[in-house]
């Protein structure tokens, strides 16, 4: 019997335990705690936590921390500790800076919110992003290279207002120091153009870090008023060898010399009003161009221009005919018509290629054909085919050189 | 004789699968041939311009564009306010679903990781935001001369955010903030380099108008549409002589006020269709010559709601108020008829949020125009009472509890003025109600109810004027029982006639 009641009591205190572990303990939800934080103003990368001392069950509902910060929302667990529950703000919180808003919610209650500030935090391994533009830029007192710096903090957080910059650029033998102070996150110079061509370096200081040298080449300005002269190996006009432009140094009102490449267009006008066109790019300030010698005398007016910014003079370069006088032969029948040899200055045969006009008329002067020949061995020939010319008279005008010769033909039917 | 049935059977069967065997091959065949002629639009090898569907537009103002660095030519500031506002639309778009799409295209490399970091520790904390902004005030601080760095202030960006934890929301709020930033050119898009929350520029509360609600008061009515029209009164059956007409008939029945709607989706949502808005400016200036006010309801078949589409349906409502606050016919500003009756499908939150969004945004465009929302019944009717200027509800229920349901709105209305903005009942007899109405229930019913609305002063808008040949089914469903019943709700035949309770509304007793 004793057995028995031992065992019912046993089975009775078995069962209270196991009813003792499963009852469900409803969790307390808070909603009375204050939040404290330490300060109000951060240096970014310092911890952040807010705590309250208030103890409490571990298994107490807490209220949520939201967070807004520069980039977005997040939401913050409370941590019961034995003083009191604590919400540490995680790095992507307390490392970026600006304003961060703060709310402590319940069930869509807020019960708490402030505004704590972070600030940057200005170590040794800070940033400093510059940039610079345009990076090239011609001579004189108008163009500027812009260099804006964004400094920043070891976080990748632009710095506060009036954070002190110091700006160098070195032209030639001369380094100019700036001092700048940062405005709506930047700092910013101009660094104006100087009156002779070459290269700007730039580097800027800002919290011990050094940006990279940067660099903005000075271009030579406009081109302005130069001289043209010529060169040629004789002075006829065989239409054959080459007459040479070239151009002075060309310079910019500070005396740069203006850039390698610079298109240079030369005109020559003829006697006849008739204009000729060559370009050149300079090289070293000067620009040559080339034309071909006309083929009878001629007097050209030639000046040269860098389009919309530069003259030159203008020249007058003359040319003496190569010959005065060819012969003409003409076949029996009148219908084959050698002209040559033509010899020139030197009693040379006139080079190949020249060129030889043919014009035909018939007898009452109404123009028929016009052929053209060139010159192969100080020889054109023209051929009048009897199935184009019936027979009859004509009058043929010849035209080389600027030497005109007429001659009146008598053509019969048969050419053999 | 079985045997030879047997065989014209076998022989049937035969014949059948044979056919359909044949039937199947060339459906076969057909699908796999138009399956090969599907494939890329032929215009698509030209790479015509892509347009740019309006999903973001919130309300945008540059203030000062003078700079120390370089003028802003306008091409650019457009671009910049493009690319801009975004990153603010893919930044709320990552936040909602935790995703990185997009965040690359307008933040730079530096800048997108700390969009990341917040993306991966809400993702492992299991919050997901939605956010909009509904407007930004620019204004530029710096642009430098080579056309590549500008320096933006942002102040006092109007927000929206829901915060939500394992899909429950932890909180929600309308904020908001200043925020100052570096934008960088980079590949053709001005890309966020820095952001800096700062502080918001202290700015005047518009003074609050004080309101003239004698109108309200007075309002004596019905809801108006077109005979031919209904549900469509701007579309291309829109008739100034035929409206002209009906607002002489109201005015001679002694009416004062209509209510009309301006369709959402019809209206061209943000890109407004200048026509339609043109002819709803034609009805203001013809009611004013019948000397009529108006009650325009915004919004009407509109039920998206989310957060998402705010700024889309704040660009609406505000080219519509900006269009219609000058004329002298109009009476009050009805944000959306019957929102209540989405609360199941949309979420009771998120069409209050919307609701009340949009009565900040209509009365920042006008704030001389009372606003309403036109509740779909007495229950609902002091819903956002403190946000509204006057309470609007619609009665379709029996006579005998009217008195009473109104008496527990006017406890609750805040001394409000209180219109009852739809009322009236169908003459509907037939198979559906089995014969159960008739035009004489309808007299009956006006009778009785004008009798109380008269007594008390409530100002009142029946529905309505005509009864309509045809009904859409947007507006009561296809369901036959409900659809019929709304064909005949008018005090005038589809053939001209005057119901029996067309006297009875009727102020004019002479029977004209």
């Amino acid at each position: 019997m004793k057995k028995a009641y031992l065992l019912l009591f046993l089975l009775a205190f078995v069962s209270c335990s196991s009813d003792n572990k499963t009852a469900v303990i409803v969790p307390t939800i808070i909603d009375d705690i204050t939040l404290t934080v330490p300060k109000n103003e951060f240096i970014a990368g310092e911890s952040i936590v807010f705590s309250a001392h208030k103890k409490l069950k571990t298994n107490t509902v807490l209220p949520q921390l939201v967070i807004e910060s520069t980039f977005g929302v997040i939401v913050v667990n409370g941590v019961i500790t034995e003083t009191g529950v604590t919400y540490t703000l995680p790095n992507l919180i307390t490392r970026r800076i600006g304003l961060v808003d703060w709310q402590l919610v319940l069930n869509s209650k807020i019960l708490q919110s402030g505004i704590i500030k972070i600030t940057p935090n200005i170590t040794k391994n800070n940033g400093l992003e510059s940039y610079f533009g345009p990076r090239s830029i011609s001579a004189g007192d108008i163009d500027f290279s812009m260099l804006v710096i964004v400094p920043s903090d070891v976080y990748d957080n632009p710095v506060i207002d009036n954070t002190a910059v110091d700006l160098k650029y070195q032209f030639e033998n001369e380094v100019t120091e700036v001092a700048l102070k940062t405005k709506d996150l930047i700092a910013w110079n101009n660094i104006p153009a100087p009156h002779k061509s070459g290269r700007i370096l730039v580097t800027a200081l800002c919290n011990g870090i050094k940006s990279k040298e940067l660099t903005s080449i000075v271009f030579p300005a406009n081109a302005t008023t130069f001289k043209i002269d010529y060169t040629r190996d004789h002075a006829y006009a065989d239409g054959n060898q080459i007459i040479r432009f070239r151009t002075s140094i060309i310079k910019d009102e500070y005396g740069n010399v203006i850039s390698d490449g610079t298109l240079v267009s030369f005109t020559a006008e003829n006697s006849n009003g008739i204009q000729l066109q060559a370009v050149g790019l300079s090289i070293g300030g000067v620009a040559i161009a080339k034309m071909l010698h006309p083929d009878e005398k001629d007097t050209w007016k030639v000046d040269a221009y860098v389009t919309g910014a530069a003259k030159s003079n203008t020249i007058n370069v003359s040319f003496k005919t190569a010959f005065s006088d060819y012969p003409v032969n003409i076949s029996k029948d009148n219908r084959r018509i050698i002209v040559g040899p033509i010899t020139s200055f030197m009693d040379q045969l006139a080079p190949d290629g020249l060129l030889v006009r043919l014009t035909i008329f018939d007898h009452n002067h109404q123009l028929i054909e016009k052929k053209v020949s060139t010159l192969q061995n100080g020889n054109a020939t023209f051929f009048l085919d009897a199935d184009f010319y019936p027979s009859g008279n004509y009058t043929i005008e010849i035209k080389t050189a600027g030497i005109i010769k007429t001659y009146n033909l008598d053509l019969n039917g048969n050419t053999n | 004789m079985a045997t030879r049935i047997n065989r014209n059977i076998y022989r049937g069967i035969l014949i059948l699968s044979f056919l359909v065997v044949n039937g199947l091959i060339l459906f076969g065949i057909t699908s796999v041939l138009s399956y090969l002629n599907t494939g890329a639009d032929r215009t698509s090898m030209l790479h015509l311009e892509v347009e740019r569907e309006d999903v973001y537009l919130p309300d945008v103002t540059w203030d000062n564009l003078n700079n120390p660095g370089r003028p802003l030519e306008k091409q650019t500031q457009g671009e910049i306010e493009r690319d801009y506002l975004s990153s603010w639309y893919v930044k709320n778009i990552a936040y909602k679903t935790n995703d990185y799409y997009g965040i690359k295209d307008y933040y730079t490399d530096s800048a997108r990781v700390k969009v990341y970091n917040t993306i991966d520790y809400n993702l492992n904390h299991k919050v997901n935001l939605n956010t909009t902004t509904l407007k930004h005030n620019l204004s530029l601080d710096f642009y430098s001369a080579d056309g590549k760095l500008a320096v933006l202030e942002d102040k006092n960006v109007v927000s929206f955010k829901e915060v939500f934890k394992a899909n429950k929301i932890i909180t929600q709020e309308r904020d908001t903030s200043s925020y100052k930033a570096i934008l960088l050119l980079e590949d053709g898009f001005w890309r966020i380099r820095h952001l800096k929350k700062i502080e918001n520029e202290s700015h005047q509360i518009p003074k609050k108008v004080s309101l003239d609600f004698t109108g309200i008061k007075n309002a004596k009515g019905l809801n108006y549409y077109p005979k031919d029209s209904p549900w469509d009164m701007f579309g291309k059956k829109f008739n100034e002589f035929t409206i002209h007409l009906d607002f002489e008939l109201i005015k001679k029945m002694g009416m004062n006020t209509i209510r009309i709607f301006v369709p959402y989706e019809d209206f061209g949502k943000a890109s407004i269709d200048y026509i339609k808005l043109d002819r709803l400016k034609k009805t203001l200036a013809i009611a004013e010559k019948n000397k009529l006010k108006v009650v325009i309801t915004l919004f009407d078949f509109y039920g998206n709601y989310d957060i998402s589409d705010w700024t889309i349906t704040n660009k609406h409502a505000t080219i519509i108020v900006n269009a219609c606050k000058n004329s002298n016919a109009l009476l009050a500003w009805d944000i959306k008829n019957e929102p209540d009756l989405d609360f199941e499908s949309r979420s009771s939150k998120t069409v209050i949020n919307w609701l009340k969004q949009m009565i900040i945004t209509v009365k920042n465009e006008d704030p001389y125009h009372p606003i309403t929302i036109g509740w779909s019944s007495p229950e609902a009717a002091t819903l956002l009472v403190d946000d509204l200027d006057f309470i609007s509800f619609h009665y379709y229920k029996k006579i005998q509890n009217f008195r009473d349901d109104y008496k527990k709105i006017v406890i609750k209305s805040n001394d409000k003025p209180i219109m009852l903005q739809e009322y009236g009942l169908s003459s509907y007899s037939g198979l559906w109600n089995f014969y159960g109405g008739s035009e004489d229930n309808q007299a009956e019913y006006y009778k009785e109810i004008q009798s109380v609305l008269l007594e008390n002063k409530i100002p009142f808008l029946a529905w309505t004027l005509y009864d309509f040949k045809e009904v859409p089914s947007s507006v009561a469903g296809r369901l036959p029982w409900r659809k019929n019943k709304q064909h005949n709700f008018g005090f005038i035949t589809t053939n001209g006639e005057k119901k029996p309770s067309y006297s009875y509304f009727s102020l004019n007793k002479k029977g004209e």
